[in-house]
């Protein structure tokens, strides 16, 4: 039997550590979430030799002291879960401040072994590097790597094979004479008064005490006589404050880098060589000053339009798929003497036009996750982020808060989540109550549709705007909360603008596929069950016409479709499709698909009937700004812990969405539009 | 002066950095502490600037680069 190895990547954001899972790993992989939180975890498996290895991609973190989500989650799984190995990707090309984290890394005890990698940017820049010097100075392995070329992996692996299990020599860093001194007074009296369990290095214990770490501190709290090591611990520190006239942290700090200073004099020799580069030159345009907004736009919209033009043919190929399916699927049950017409009306009105409908989609959702992953792949979305910090500061967020807003264009549930990474409690509350206003891949369809039915000629640059028009409404939000709920000054931005970097086509298409099979998982369950109720509220009470007025669901749609009235659209079925939207927005086309009864002349010629182009604008008006669907209500819950902001999101932007609507109609009647 | 004071392409010292143990450890995990050289990659003298420290470039809001104090 394979024996089994567990090995975690770690390492900084940037340095292609999602490059070497994927070339580890390649397909076989699993995205869940890290246990109770909401980052995301990613695991692979992979048969080398006699082994079978686990890897676990741990997030990308510069440091592990524990101050953001992902930095807690990184190191609680170095440290709780020990694995048997820890690689640790570095990028040679930024070694002195990589290595940072690996100082910290081994530090705690673990298995690690150096990765280097992007050895060729190195050579390039003129870097050389003694990998063995390095080894020596670190006291661990260090492996050369090309992630994107797959060189360097199998050794790589024979290193980590060759390490796991064996303990490796303790500590290397010395922090200086006082600091040292101190460091091992708490460690004897650690090792003297409690039962530290084994997995913990009492030095490193002793540290984190002394830098005052909160999680270590809740940790050991739960052991026996703990509260005099963390007394003592407390006065050591006030103490050292005192001698140095700085933090522990500074120190600390100080001695690190002084130690990798050490290093890099020993073991990387470098050429002065003049920085600007072609990327500099790059940065000069797409952050000029005048021109860096328009310039993200312009991106913008070439983002739709490749994201239309190029899914068009494919949209079509799936849609008369389907339309052969349902009509040989019909045909069959017809052909069946025992089965009754319900089951062919269940299946091919409900089932099979419902998910094909959202099916359709596909293409175009690819597409936009696609474009999205190669922005953030490239480099491109810190820029942005750069770029729109001057604008969102008006709002009182600061850039870092766009990147949320960006990925709403995906999804709004990611999008939530990534406000993590933002530091504040105010500043992520405040960016996820205005980003479902960021139009989700799941309204695009209803964009689609009716645009493609009323406003056919410049579907592209319409979408567009529709989409501006999201980021307007969502930024004029915030000021209004920031200038009533949210008062008070922004949290710090402080981010590494990684350099441009050729996005791996491979890496990419992973990402990419894993998102949209998201989409599809949805279409294929929620969305299944969505439509199945549907049908079955449609075709009751027994004996009515298929989704009648005379229907539950019409008479449901019937007794709501007076408020829109006035949005100009006070049909009953509308008010369906905006009903069950709230369960999912993919839902809304496929619900027209079933209500009014599409045959062979298709979803847009019957759209045609039933609304005016006016009336079309403003519905597209409402889908966009109304509320979000279940799943992002759910995590914006999760998120807070509260039900005060679902629900206050829920209440503004139906309301929102209804005036803005009204304004569109009414605004366009008296304008003389219809 | 503080860092939002300096100009572009200069390279300065950092002398002190005010301003919570959050926002210092963040910095220091991108090797800007005190005692650091950094280079001025932009500073528009509104809104967020580049600093350049090493071989990377990070991104620091105004509020940020008022905290810093360098010379």
């Amino acid at each position: 039997m394979a024996k089994k190895l567990t090995i975690a990547l770690a390492g900084n954001p940037n340095v292609g550590k999602s490059t070497l899972f994927n070339a580890l790993t390649g397909s076989r992989q699993h995205v869940g979430n890290w246990p109770g939180k909401t980052v995301e975890k990613k695991e692979g498996t992979l048969k080398y030799n006699d082994y079978e290895l686990n890897v676990v991609d741990l997030p990308g973190t510069y440091s592990l002291t524990a101050y953001s989500i992902e930095e807690l989650v990184a190191r609680d799984f170095v440290v709780d879960e020990c694995p048997d190995v820890v690689v640790h990707i570095v990028d040679a090309t930024n070694l002195e401040r990589n290595l940072y984290l690996a100082v910290q890394l081994i530090e705690m005890g673990a298995n690690v072994i150096i990765a280097l990698n992007m050895i060729d940017l190195a050579k390039k820049a003129h870097i050389t590097i003694d990998e063995k010097k390095i080894a020596r100075f670190l006291g661990v392995p260090v492996v050369k790597i090309e992630a994107n070329k797959k060189t360097g992996t199998d050794k790589l692996l024979d290193t980590a094979i060759s390490l796991a299990g064996k303990k490796r020599k303790k500590s290397l860093i010395t922090y200086g004479v006082e600091l040292e001194e101190h460091i091992s007074k708490i460690e004897e009296l650690i090792k003297k008064t409690i039962k530290l369990p084994e997995k913990y290095d009492p030095k490193w214990i002793a540290l984190k005490l002394l830098e005052k770490d909160n999680e270590i501190i809740n940790k050991i709290k739960t052991i026996k006589n703990s509260e005099i090591i963390i007394e003592e611990a407390a006065k050591n520190r006030k103490h050292l404050q005192e001698v140095f006239g700085e933090d522990v942290d500074t120190s600390v700090a100080d001695a690190r880098y002084g130690f990798i200073g050490g290093l890099m004099r020993e073991a990387v020799v470098k050429k002065e060589v003049n920085r600007l580069s072609a990327s500099e030159n790059l940065d000069r345009v797409v952050m000029h000053r005048a021109l860096g907004i328009p310039i993200f736009f312009a991106l913008m919209w070439v983002m739709f339009q490749v994201t239309f033009a190029l899914g068009a043919p494919f949209a079509d190929i799936i849609d008369i798929g389907f339309g052969l399916l349902a009509e040989s699927t019909g045909a069959f049950i017809g052909s069946v003497d025992l089965l009754p017409a319900w089951v062919n009306s269940l299946v091919v009105d409900g089932i099979l036009s419902g998910i094909g409908s959202v099916l359709v989609f596909v293409p175009n959702i690819f597409l936009l996750f696609m474009m999205i992953a190669i922005m953030e792949a490239s480099g491109y979305m810190a820029r942005a982020a750069f770029i729109m910090d001057k604008v969102m500061h008006k709002v009182g967020l600061h850039g870092k808060s766009f990147i949320p807003m960006i990925i709403g264009f995906g999804c709004n549930v990611p999008a939530i989540m990534a406000t993590r990474n933002l530091e504040s409690e105010k500043d992520r509350i405040l960016t996820m109550l205005i980003n479902p206003f960021m139009s989700c891949a799941a309204r695009l369809p209803v964009y689609v549709l009716f645009v493609g039915a009323f406003f056919s000629a410049h579907q592209g640059t319409i979408i567009f705007l529709i989409y501006l028009f999201g980021i307007f409404v969502a930024l004029l939000s915030g000021m209004l909360f920031k200038k009533t709920m949210f008062r008070g000054l922004s949290s710090p931005l402080v981010m590494e603008l990684p350099p441009y970097r050729k996005p791996a086509l491979k890496g990419i298409l992973i990402h990419t596929c894993e998102r949209s099979w998201l989409f599809v998982k949805k279409a294929g369950t929620i969305i299944f069950a969505i439509v199945i109720v549907i049908w079955m509220l449609a075709s009751m009470p027994w004996g009515v016409e298929y989704a009648s007025e005379e229907s539950v669901i019409g008479q449901m749609g019937g007794f709501i479709a007076p408020v829109f009235g006035p949005c100009g659209f006070g049909e009953w079925q509308p008010a369906v499709a905006l009903m069950f939207g709230f369960a999912a927005k993919e839902v809304v086309v496929g619900t027209f698909g079933t209500l009014y009864d599409v045959g062979d002349e298709g979803l847009g010629a019957v759209i045609h009937s039933h609304f005016t182009p006016l009336s079309a604008a403003s519905f597209i008006v409402m889908v966009l700004l109304y509320v979000p669907c279940m799943a992002v209500v759910a995590t914006i819950r999760r998120e807070t812990n509260s039900w005060k902001w679902p629900l206050f999101v829920v209440v503004y932007t139906s309301g929102v969405a209804w005036v803005c609507a009204v304004v569109v109609y009414q605004g366009g009647l008296l304008l003389g539009f219809i | 002066m503080f860092l939002a004071m300096a100009e572009c392409g200069k390279k300065v010292l950092i002398k002190e950095i005010t301003g919570g143990v959050e926002l210092k450890k963040r910095l220091s995990a991108l090797r800007i502490y005190e005692g650091v050289e950094i280079e001025v990659v932009r500073n528009d003298f509104s809104g967020p600037m580049i600093v350049g420290v090493l071989n990377s470039k990070v991104v620091l809001g105004r509020g940020e680069a008022y905290k810093i104090r360098v010379e």
